[in-house]
């Protein structure tokens, strides 16, 4: 008994000694806080990592309440940092879903608490996948050095990798892709030192060999038909050139690009002039969500580098036949390019069907190096664009992906500094308009500021990627590969 | 007495190797430190922790920040090969503690030292492989030590484990050399299993240590390729030393049993390994080659162009990437046409070199594009370039691009870069001044902004970068002002012996330069020689009496000297400054 009293009045005390004094004398500026990430009047997930913050251009004491009416956190800062103890932040959000919490910042100025005018953050009832998937590399132009794909648990901020190119002589890893937000199915591509494009599903690897005499190169941006039977890849042939004084640093296009459709069984790829038309450009393809529409961007071909300014990609769909392999005759076009005057680019169906969400740009198939690329959204069952403003900067954004409940999408944006990308997350309301994205939150708020890396190809997962990377590295350096074999009778 | 004894061979060792390196080598370690920020961040020590290795690269990169001041690049790797001396020395002694074999005691310690001394002078080599090496060794001589074999297995075991996450591959080197180590000491198979067992362990870690991703491939895990550049193929001299190690530890216990004939043959034995290693050292290391260029990019990164040209007085320049260099140094100086021929010129890659071997020549490629006015390119180079380094980049490089960033108006992103040298020891303040300056410019730095921004195409231009000549006649057309891009072009045409094209250069609007009083007397044989046949346009084409006169000079020495079997000797004695020698015998 004794025992249990002391322990008590110690773990009291701890705690006295532990939380900062209530501030109760203060003077309400009415100013607004500059803070960084901008997390202000965001909507969030439930199952989502503290949003820790800095005050930016300010380094002196202050304190950050965290209330939602009932209760309240006290987070103190020396530094202007608020970091947000994670269990404290969790059950302040697991008690607030569907409601509001309001952050207020006061600082102190001279032994008086000033404090800012608060802020409020929602918390969604719907939660976001629990994980996100993207590949970090310094956002160079030739080279590379360290790279690799890794994923970060939404709801602790962990980062794990998922391949690691030092596992293969600092080779290039990119375009990994997902069967919807499947973990247990999803391939990359590795170029250069142990090229091939593997594919893991549930733990088993599978090696391929996907240049074919018949196609303009190897497997490039890949997209999942829902059966996993199908992948449908467009093949391109990619250059680029550096611009002299620009906005967009450089411009990555096309001279030659094609879709065609893999059969995982048969190692058999097609395709049809519809998708594969000599003087078009097709790319980015993209299955709807019952895999019967493929969406694809297409432009007429123009010689670049001195044209590529003039080649703007419409957004198409053609309908899908996976069990006789064939495509429609009749190409629906969405976004017409010409129209426009838009290029259009990363097609991604929300998957419960109702939006179609991609990137337009000026002009071109790369919006990644477009300062001017935004997302734009289609309703389709209300046949209309959604309002962006919340979403899109003056800066780049560009690849996308959906949770699988469709409520939550991440893109990659260049918003914070022009280069370096970093990932946003946004809320689908029940009107279909986005929320005001948020940056993926760290544990330390300075984390980006010094951060040399760009987050590429955003994922949403439903849950952890367990793919064995030792054991994919073991197959690419064997060699051993199977061959994707074109199937010029399927030509239609 | 022999303690003091012993004390004066460390003094005179780390005196020896100090002279040596900071003689021979001091810009080896100012070059080195150009590619391994250290910036004093917890996110910073926090990405080193978390695989194997990490603390001991985190330590070396700390070391290495250091170089960028005078002698201390040579103090510490003397420091430290010092250390290494004296605890093998001390390895060494435990297991010979009779004095009979004092030469080898010298001698053995001495080999690993000097062949790591002469890993530190490859650039590709890491210093914390050194180190490393140093803690294997330490943790070696603490485990030997112990007497009590139970206690002494358990820190074996512990040693293991730690060195795989601190220093990482030396972990297998110090359970291999254990292992020797107390097989000659105890052989009973008691004793003997907990040895194997401790291998095997080492062993396990590091399978484990590749199997679950936290090393690359078993190359790096098991050997000192761990501390070398992975993307270079590396010598063979990097295993020297724990090789060295082995075969020693190996070795050293039969001494105790062999007759003074054999101590002898032994001692005889060591010197040979000894001098072999001095004579290989001097003779294979590649670094020595490239140090004529660690030297230049010393002297062009803090802008001492004097020093380059003078270099060139006292040696010859015989690759590209020197006369890369001496070409700059030339233009900074304003006077690129006027030198052109002071050294022997090779061709047009002289003035810039292709980008071959990126990861060593961007530095360059982007002074020279900075310095020609192509801020695109620069930025393009520095960028690549800094993703080659280690740490937390390239200090010269982060500068550039803080400050091409600055030339496009992205503030922002320059921040950022200033932000990560701010971060940094030595380079604090410097950035802290450009960053307080992007935001209350001077006028004179506004004038200069003013002057670089006028070197760009319009904003937003569809103008892509290209490569020369291209690039040079974009950038004259761009800024007929440009004269920096305007003399490496007419340099380009003289060296590529495109006089056609200078000719017609000249003429154009971007040839014209006001501030010229005549044409550069190199442009002027050019003509010349182009125009022989036309003398009546000698004048209005801007060639001088002078030029004429010493093109007439020069047709009759060489009519002189025709048949003479020194006739090109004699022709760059008398004439080797001009056009004309390097139009007809390059």
């Amino acid at each position: 008994m004794r025992i249990n009293q002391l322990v008590l009045i110690l773990m009291s005390l701890f705690a006295f000694s532990c939380s900062p004094p209530e501030i109760t004398n203060y003077k309400e500026t009415g100013i607004e806080p500059e803070i960084y990430p901008d997390y202000k009047e965001v909507t969030i997930p439930p199952n989502i990592a503290p949003l820790n913050f800095r005050l930016k251009n300010n380094s002196r004491q202050a304190m950050l309440w965290v209330d939602d009416g009932k209760q309240k956190l006290q987070i103190e800062s020396t530094d202007g940092k608020f970091i947000i103890p994670p269990s404290d932040w969790r059950i302040m959000i697991q008690k607030n879903i569907g409601k509001s919490i309001q952050m207020s910042i006061f600082m102190k100025e001279k032994q008086t608490w000033e404090k800012f005018k608060p802020f409020t953050i929602r918390i969604a009832e719907e939660l976001a996948d629990p994980y996100l998937v993207y590949r970090l590399i310094e956002p160079g132009y030739e080279l590379w050095e360290k790279m690799g794909i890794y994923q970060t648990n939404l709801e602790t901020g962990e980062e794990t990798a998922i391949y690691e190119n030092k596992q293969t002589n600092y080779n290039c890893v990119n375009c990994h892709s997902f069967n919807k937000q499947n973990p247990d199915e999803m391939l990359f591509h590795m170029r250069g030192d142990f090229s091939g494009t593997f594919i893991n599903e549930n733990g088993k690897i599978e090696a391929l060999n996907t240049k074919t005499d018949s196609t303009i190169s190897s497997f490039v941006y890949p997209a999942w038909h829902p059966s996993g039977k199908y992948i449908a890849f467009s093949v391109n042939k990619i250059a680029q050139s550096f611009y002299l004084n620009n906005a967009n640093r450089l411009e990555v296009f096309d001279s030659k690009s094609d879709i065609v459709v893999f059969n995982r069984v048969t190692k058999e790829t097609f395709t049809t002039d519809i998708i594969s038309a000599p003087d078009q450009l097709e790319t980015f393809p993209f299955f709807s969500n019952d895999g019967k529409k493929l969406f694809f961007c297409s432009a007429k071909q123009a010689p670049v580098p001195q044209n590529s300014d003039s080649i703007r990609y419409s957004l198409c769909s053609v309908s899908f036949n996976d069990e006789h392999e064939s495509f429609g005759q009749k190409v629906d076009t969405i976004f017409n390019a010409q129209v426009q005057r838009k290029s259009a680019s990363f097609p991604r169906v929300s998957p419960d069907g109702n939006f179609l969400l991609f990137t337009v740009s000026d002009y071109g198939t790369f919006p990644i190096w477009h300062k001017e690329a935004d997302l734009k959204m289609y309703n389709l069952k209300e046949k209309r664009f959604e309002n962006m403003a919340l979403v899109n900067s003056e800066n780049t954004e560009s690849y996308h992906s959906w949770s699988s409940n469709s409520r939550w999408f991440v893109f990659s944006s260049r918003r914070d500094d022009g280069l370096y990308t970093r990932l946003y997350l946004s809320y689908i309301g029940n009107d279909g308009n986005p929320a005001k994205a948020f940056m993926l939150p760290q544990k330390d708020p300075d984390f980006y500021s010094s951060y040399m890396k760009s987050y590429n190809i955003p994922e949403f997962v439903n849950a952890k990627v367990k793919m064995d990377s030792y054991l994919v590295s073991r197959i690419a350096k064997s060699g051993e590969r199977e061959n994707a074999v074109f199937a010029s009778h399927k030509l239609r | 007495m022999r303690e003091r004894r012993y004390n004066w061979v460390l003094f005179l060792l780390f005196s020896v190797v100090f002279f040596f390196l900071q003689a021979f080598y001091s810009y080896h370690f100012f070059y080195i430190e150009q590619f391994q920020l250290f910036i004093y961040t917890s996110n910073f020590l926090h990405q080193f922790l978390a695989y194997p290795g990490g603390l001991v690269e985190y330590i070396g990169l700390f070391a290495t920040q250091f170089f960028i001041l005078p002698f201390a690049g040579p103090a510490i790797i003397a420091l430290l090969i010092t250390l290494l001396f004296f605890i093998s020395a001390l390895l060494f002694k435990k297991q010979e503690p009779e004095e009979k074999t004092n030469v080898q005691l010298l001698l053995f310690p001495g080999s690993i030292a000097m062949a790591s001394l002469f890993l530190c002078l490859d650039f590709n080599f890491y210093i914390q492989g050194i180190l490393a090496f140093f803690i294997c060794l330490l943790f070696l001589l603490i485990s030997v030590s112990i007497r009590n074999f139970l206690l002494k297995i358990v820190v074996a075991f512990m040693a293991v484990l730690l060195l795989f996450w601190v220093a990482g591959s030396v972990s297998v080197l110090f359970a291999a050399a254990f292992f020797i180590l107390e097989f000659h000491r105890n052989k009973s198979f008691k004793k003997t299993m907990p040895r194997i067992l401790l291998l095997l362990w080492a062993i396990f870690i590091f399978y484990a240590g590749v199997r679950y991703g936290y090393l690359g491939e078993f190359r790096m895990s098991f050997l000192p390729d761990m501390y070398y550049q992975p993307r270079v193929e590396p010598p063979v001299f990097i295993y020297i030393p724990w090789l060295l190690l082995l075969g020693f530890v190996l070795f050293i216990p039969f001494l105790r049993n062999i007759k003074s004939y054999g101590k002898n043959a032994a001692c005889l034995a060591s010197i040979v390994i000894f001098s072999a290693l001095v004579i290989y050292g001097f003779f294979n290391l590649h670094e020595r080659k490239i140090y004529a260029f660690q030297k230049l990019d010393y002297f062009a990164r803090n802008e001492q162009w004097d020093e380059i040209i003078r270099e060139q007085t006292d040696s010859e320049y015989s690759n590209y990437l020197l006369l890369s260099y001496l070409n700059l140094a030339h233009s900074q100086k304003g006077e690129l046409l006027q030198n052109l021929f002071s050294a022997e010129q090779h061709g047009v890659e002289g003035l810039k070199v292709q980008p071959e071997n990126i990861r060593l020549v961007a530095p360059m490629l982007s002074d020279i594009n900075f310095c020609i006015g192509d801020y695109a390119s620069s930025q393009q180079y520095a960028f690549e370039g800094n993703l080659a380094c280690r740490g937390a980049g390239s200090p010269r490089l982060l500068k550039r691009l803080a400050e091409t960033a600055f030339v496009f108006g992205k503030n922002e992103l320059a921040r950022k870069y200033l932000m990560q040298l701010a971060k940094s020891w030595y380079y604090a303040d410097w950035a802290k001044k450009q960053m307080a300056k992007l935001y209350a410019p001077s006028e004179n730095e506004t004038n200069d902004m003013a002057a670089m921004r006028r070197c760009l195409p319009e904003k937003n231009s569809r103008e892509f970068a290209s490569d020369f000549p291209d690039q040079l006649e974009q950038l004259c057309r761009i800024n007929p002002e440009n004269h920096t891009a305007s003399n490496y072009l007419q340099a380009w045409y003289l060296l590529s012996k495109n006089i056609e094209g200078l000719s017609f250069f000249l003429d154009s609007k971007s040839g014209q330069n006001s501030e010229r009083k005549e044409l550069p007397k190199v442009c002027q044989q050019a003509l010349l020689a182009y125009y022989e046949t036309k003398p009546g346009q000698w004048t209005d084409l801007g060639i001088t009496a002078g030029t004429i006169d010493l093109y007439n000079s020069y047709k009759l020495f060489l009519k002189k000297h025709r048949n003479d079997n020194q006739l090109i000797d004699l022709m760059k004695k008398q004439f080797g400054n001009t056009y004309w020698f390097y139009l007809q015998f390059n």
